[in-house]
């Protein structure tokens, strides 16, 4: 090579070349006014993923928001277990986001809805549970089960004060809370409607029930009917139906149930509209 | 409402019921003059720990959980661990949401309970012990809390009973069907997420708190004191050989008489339908034993003795002791799903086959009701089936394949008729949709 | 989210603060210089220390200078790191300090504050007394040096007559506080990479004065006799006029031994021993954090300007631009020395009327677009102002200079530090282009090719001196 015959021209060339790149146009990418277009395949961003069948995989357990070490998941939107929301995911496969999903495809500004919950709340009568229950994480059941005493339902403000005070993580609380029937993150309105759904009450058309009831309430099993004054829910009888399936009706057992009846039982709820607690 | 308390066969021995044969005995008086608290006294007076262990050993008493794991064996792990703090739990939880077992137990004898469960105490050396129940079932929870208090001023347990401390304390426990899972249940006790751990190791080695625990059902500790009273060969000859003692066992569906009643272990299926169940004439489709995750059995292998190995070479299991008959008017493959879709709603999501192969059942499930099954699904079921029983870390959703696969496997013309040519037998299932179902 | 209100801020805000302060420090002094004036002590005061200033105007003005030069060390050493890490970046094709003021510019300043705002410590079982100063000695023998650069016709520090012995001397200070820092460090890596680095400064330190005998012979062979070749101002002025007067031209062997040197002297990429980082972490600067290790850093980049001013001084033509620009000036109608008061403008030619005409907008519309392009989200009039503003900043400043100063002093200045400041750049371009070369290679190359190549090239001066001397004119 020339560069091995005369003795100091590598340094020249290497010289040279390395000026030469000042001239090349820079990679650097100034984040965040240029971002690096990202590929649908990529698997750093949060997706929930269909089946082939179309249905969402998502089994809304709630590990991933309760193990997120920097709990940065939350969730919101319809589930068939009664109790919580599935925020991140396709909103137009829930029909409550429809309007806000066809919203955000046409480009104008939409209020997001994870933060309707953090409503500022009044935090005092928390300091007596916190204080029960000695701030210890390890009470964290017992101090939410007094939250929803006081407040009648989680919300996220007082999940968020007990995870400040105790040391634990808010998505800890949020995963204990989800893994619980009995503590609900919505605010008890209206009348609650719960049909079981074990074997027992399903051979005696427990399922036929269920649905006249989504029908004429006008909405699904954790729903709320259109007018806001009827909830639809599951519970589970333990065994106490007997020729009919177990119905409660705010927390009071129907003696029987039928089809039939659903029509003016809902009717006759959504008439009488007091503020009523869940059961 | 509570079913009523059936009677067995004649030559069915009375144990767990003996007390209660003619209503509940929830107060001491009476319960003590029908002989609770006997055994205690005699334990804690004349014998030792070691001995009450060697009696309960030598009599083969099994947990009623559905496990059937020895009693006398999970006592003497826990013992035989080295660290001092030691705690007794109570599975009165019962899972199964139709069943009612246990608590009709824990409300018509609780001192039955109490007991079995100071033994227990007294025996593992346990200072500190812990009746779980549903919250579902307050009645039986507070008869619980008035036997214990009841308990405490006879000086049987609480502080300076004995020389020891033994604090017994009822505590109502909400939760989905995975609760009644025992490392389940002491997460739940502990006031965790309710998922269950790894085991090993075992809560008798970390259980609750991380101390050794003994965790039984209710039924088990029930037997305690009258094995105690009445001596290890007693015990040994109820019921069968191998499966000694008896079981409670609730009759529901297309029997005559529903209820509840005290079988041995080694009593057929069909005895137990034909005499107790008053259904002598009837013929039944199938019959589902042990609740959701439980299997069916067609009629013609209602022989089958009730023990935990023979129901699982049927592909039953014994679980919480329910037995719902079902006849014609009943589509198999639709209970199966429904059933199916139950556990994959309970499923605590810990494990992805539990989490998303049970749900891949119940879509299995819920493809073949409307006729959509693939050739291939088959076998997706059997291998998903196995991949949960492999995989699941609680042994409750481990057989969650059970219904469809055992609908498969003795009612594959039923089967069939819906995978391949989109027929129910039954008139339950249309193509379409699933009527009398519960759609998610 | 807390449910207990933040309590209410009290106490004086900073601002507050600040400005009660000044207005403390602005009453105290108000009330001092009346008392003074008042009482005539202030009258008095004053003329003593005139009286005495003017007695010792020389160590005066010796002060003077070496304040100076340390007040220009730390603003070059900062912009000498900017370059540094801007010109490596984009040989890097990368952008370098971008957020941190315009352009990055305050990077380096944030750095040098980082520095000042670490722990500082003394290790234990250092010695003491040396451990501290050694980062002194070694700052100063670079800052000390500066006092006999000329930067502009009539601005050198100070004109000595040995001014280039005084520089090798001053520089050779470093050695020592290379030496105190490795030893005093209670650490024998420490002490390795001492030794090494003095085996190293040392070894090509030969090769560095030697490569200067060639000039110094020309100087003295060709400049006026009067004064000492050694003096770094004459041998400025003996390279004045067009660029072929420059010795890079007449002694190419000795500015290429010498620029290698100089690399070396600097601890500069190829030899850069004491940073080889991946071999015996921070060398003899082990021990060292926070402004005590800052101190090394600013020594190592005040080197490199030094010895870069030093071969524009001694090769590369000083302060001159390379070009005769009298007759340059004759053309517009203008004679050198050029006074402000010198210009009057009803003789001047149209060229030179319309220059002003023509400066400001033309540095409007420089400054302006280059801000538009690169300021992606200023508009052009936004632009254009800034650039206006920036364009009347820069001449008020050059303007001012000539005013306090000359012309030429103004023209000198720019000349020195834009040739100096190229030749960091070179140096800094050298850093990211080679690698590293072994110590035992670098020391074969100081001995056995630089010192006997400078050799050789004395010997050919000194031969061709005489030839010419004796033989030719």
């Amino acid at each position: 090579m020339r560069t091995e015959r005369i003795p100091g021209l590598a340094i020249f060339k290497g010289l040279a070349f390395a000026i030469r790149q000042v001239f090349r146009p820079n990679l650097t990418v100034r984040y965040p006014e240029e971002q690096n277009p990202i590929s649908p395949r990529h698997r750093g961003r949060l997706i929930l993923l269909y089946d082939e069948a179309g249905a969402l995989k998502c089994e809304t357990c709630f590990q991933c928001a309760q193990a997120c070490p920097i709990e940065c998941i939350d969730m919101g939107g319809v589930d068939t277990r009664d109790r919580y929301h599935v925020h991140w995911g396709a909103s137009e496969q829930y029909a409550e986001r429809r309007e806000e999903s066809a919203l955000r495809r046409s480009g104008r500004p939409v209020p997001d809805r994870s933060f309707d919950a953090y409503e500022p709340i009044d935090l005092g009568p928390l300091d007596e549970i916190l204080a029960a229950g000695r701030y210890k994480p390890a009470n964290a059941l017992a101090m939410l089960e007094g939250a929803q005493g006081v407040y009648g339902h989680l919300p996220v403000a007082a999940l968020q004060h007990i995870a400040h005070q105790t040391g634990a993580n808010y998505a800890e609380l949020y995963g204990l809370a989800t893994s619980y029937p009995h503590l609900h993150f919505e605010p008890p309105v209206g009348h609650v409607v719960r049909v079981c759904r074990c074997t027992s009450c399903t051979l005696l058309g427990g399922g036929r029930v269920l649905d006249a009831f989504r029908e004429h309430l006008g909405t699904d099993v954790g729903g709320v009917s259109p007018d806001g004054s009827v909830r639809l829910g599951v519970t589970e009888c333990g065994g106490a139906s007997v020729g009919s399936a177990y119905v409660e009706i705010d927390g009071e057992p129907l003696p029987k149930s039928s089809p039939e009846d659903a029509a003016t039982i809902a009717a006759a709820l959504r008439a009488n509209v007091p503020q009523g607690e869940a059961a | 409402m509570s079913l009523p308390i059936l009677t067995g066969a004649a030559d069915w021995p009375q144990m767990l019921l003996a007390r209660a044969a003619n209503g509940a005995v929830a107060d001491i008086e009476v319960a003590e003059a029908k002989g609770a608290w006997a055994a205690f006294k005699k334990a804690t007076t004349e014998l030792t720990p070691e001995v009450v262990l060697h009696t309960i050993t030598e009599s083969g008493l099994r947990g009623r959980g559905g496990a059937g794991y020895p009693t006398g064996s999970k006592w003497r792990d826990c013992v035989a661990q080295a660290d001092p703090v030691h705690y007794v739990v109570a599975n009165g939880f019962e899972a199964d949401p139709g069943a009612q077992v246990d608590r009709v137990l824990m409300e018509l004898d609780p001192h039955a309970v109490v007991e079995g469960t100071a033994i227990a105490a007294w025996v593992v050396g346990a200072e500190a012990a812990i009746i779980a129940v549903s919250s579902a079932a307050p009645l039986a929870a507070e008869r619980l809390r008035v036997a214990v208090e009841e308990a405490e001023e006879r000086g049987y347990i609480g502080r300076g009973a004995d020389g020891r401390r033994l604090e017994i304390e009822v505590r109502e426990v909400t939760g989905s069907f995975v609760v009644g899972e025992e490392t389940v249940l002491l997460r739940a006790l502990e006031g965790k997420r309710a998922q269950p751990d790894q085991r090993p190791p075992y809560p008798t080695r970390e259980g609750l708190w991380g101390k050794p625990t003994v965790v039984n059902n209710v039924k088990t500790l029930a037997a305690v004191p009258w094995i105690v009273a009445n001596g290890a060969g007693a015990y040994t000859s109820l019921g069968s050989a191998q499966t000694p003692g008896t079981t409670l066992v609730q009759l529901g569906g297309a029997v005559g008489t529903p209820g509840i009643v005290e079988v041995p272990l080694g009593a057929t299926v069909r005895e137990i339908l034909d005499g107790p169940g008053g259904s002598a004439k009837k013929k039944f489709k199938a019959v589902l034993v042990g609740g959701p995750t439980g299997g069916f059995l067609p009629s013609n292998a209602l022989d089958t003795p009730f023990n935990y190995e023979a129901l699982r070479q049927a592909g039953a299991v014994g679980g919480s002791g329910t037995l719902l008959a079902l006849d014609e008017s009943a589509c198999l493959v639709d209970v199966a799903t429904l059933m199916t879709r139950y556990l994959s709603y309970s499923a605590c999501g810990k494990t992805i086959p539990c989490r998303i192969g049970i749900k891949r059942l119940a879509e299995l499930g819920t493809a073949s009701c409307s006729g959509h099954v693939r050739p291939s699904d088959a076998q997706l079921l059997n291998e998903l089936a196995t991949d949960i029983r492999d995989a699941a870390l609680c042994g409750l959703e481990a057989d969650a394949g059970n219904p469809l696969l055992s609908v498969m496997r003795y009612f594959a013309p039923e089967f069939e008729a819906h995978s391949l040519r989109g027929e129910c037998p039954a008139g339950v299932c249309q193509p379409i949709s699933l009527a009398g179902a519960v759609s998610s | 989210m807390s449910a207990a209100a933040t309590p209410a801020p009290h106490g004086v805000s900073l601002t507050g603060k600040i400005i009660l302060g000044l207005l403390a420090i602005v009453v105290a002094g108000a009330l001092g210089f009346f008392l003074l004036w008042v009482t005539g002590l202030g009258s008095a005061l004053v003329e003593w220390t005139v009286d005495t200033g003017e007695a010792n105007i020389e160590i005066l003005r010796f002060v003077a200078a070496a304040t100076g030069v340390l007040l220009f060390t730390i603003p070059a050493a900062f912009v000498i790191i900017y370059m540094e890490l801007k010109i490596i970046a984009q040989m890097n094709m990368r952008v370098g300090p971008d957020r941190t003021g315009p352009f990055g510019a305050l990077a380096s300043l944030m750095a040098g504050l980082k520095v000042l705002s670490k722990e500082d410590y003394t290790p234990r079982g250092v010695d003491v007394p040396v451990y501290t100063l050694a980062p002194a000695v070694t700052f100063l023998a670079s800052v000390l040096t500066l006092l006999v650069i000329p930067f502009a016709p009539g601005m050198a520090g100070y004109y000595m007559e040995l001014g280039l012995l005084y520089f090798f001397a001053a520089s050779g200070l470093g050695v020592v506080g290379l030496m105190m820092a490795g030893w005093s460090s209670f650490n024998k890596y420490s002490l390795l990479g001492g030794i090494r680095a003095a085996a190293a400064v040392i070894s090509y330190e030969l090769p560095l004065i030697l490569g200067t005998f060639g000039v110094v012979l020309l100087a003295g062979a060709f400049g006026p006799a009067d004064t000492s070749p050694l003096n770094l101002g004459q041998i400025v002025e003996n390279q004045a006029g067009w660029v072929w007067n420059w010795y890079a031209f007449q002694q190419p062997l000795a500015l290429i031994i010498f620029f290698i040197a100089a690399t070396a002297e600097a601890g500069r990429t190829p030899f850069d021993y004491t940073e080889a980082d991946s071999e015996l972490v921070a060398g003899f600067a082990t021990e060292y954090s926070g402004m005590r290790f800052g101190f090394f850093f600013f020594a190592e980049y005040v080197n490199v300007f030094i010895l870069s001013a030093l071969t524009v001084t001694l090769f590369l033509g000083g302060y001159h631009l390379g070009v005769d620009i009298d007759p340059i000036l004759g053309f517009f109608g203008v004679t050198t020395p050029l006074e402000m008061s010198s210009i009057d403008p009803g003789s001047l030619g149209p060229w030179l009327l319309a220059i002003p005409l023509m400066v400001p907008p033309v540095l409007t519309l420089a400054f302006g677009g280059l801000l538009w392009m690169v300021k992606s989200g200023w508009g052009i009039i936004k632009s254009l102002v800034v650039g206006f503003l920036l364009a009347n900043l820069l001449v008020g400043a050059l303007f001012t200079f000539w005013a306090l100063f000359s012309f030429e002093a103004l023209l000198g200045v720019l000349v020195f530090f834009g040739k100096s400041f190229g030749l960091v750049a070179l140096f800094v371009m050298m850093r990211a282009t080679y690698p590293r070369v072994r110590i035992d290679q670098m020391m074969n190359f100081a001995w056995k090719w630089l010192m006997p190549a400078a050799l050789l090239n004395i010997f050919i001066t000194a031969g061709a001196i005489i030839i010419i001397k004796e033989y030719l004119s």
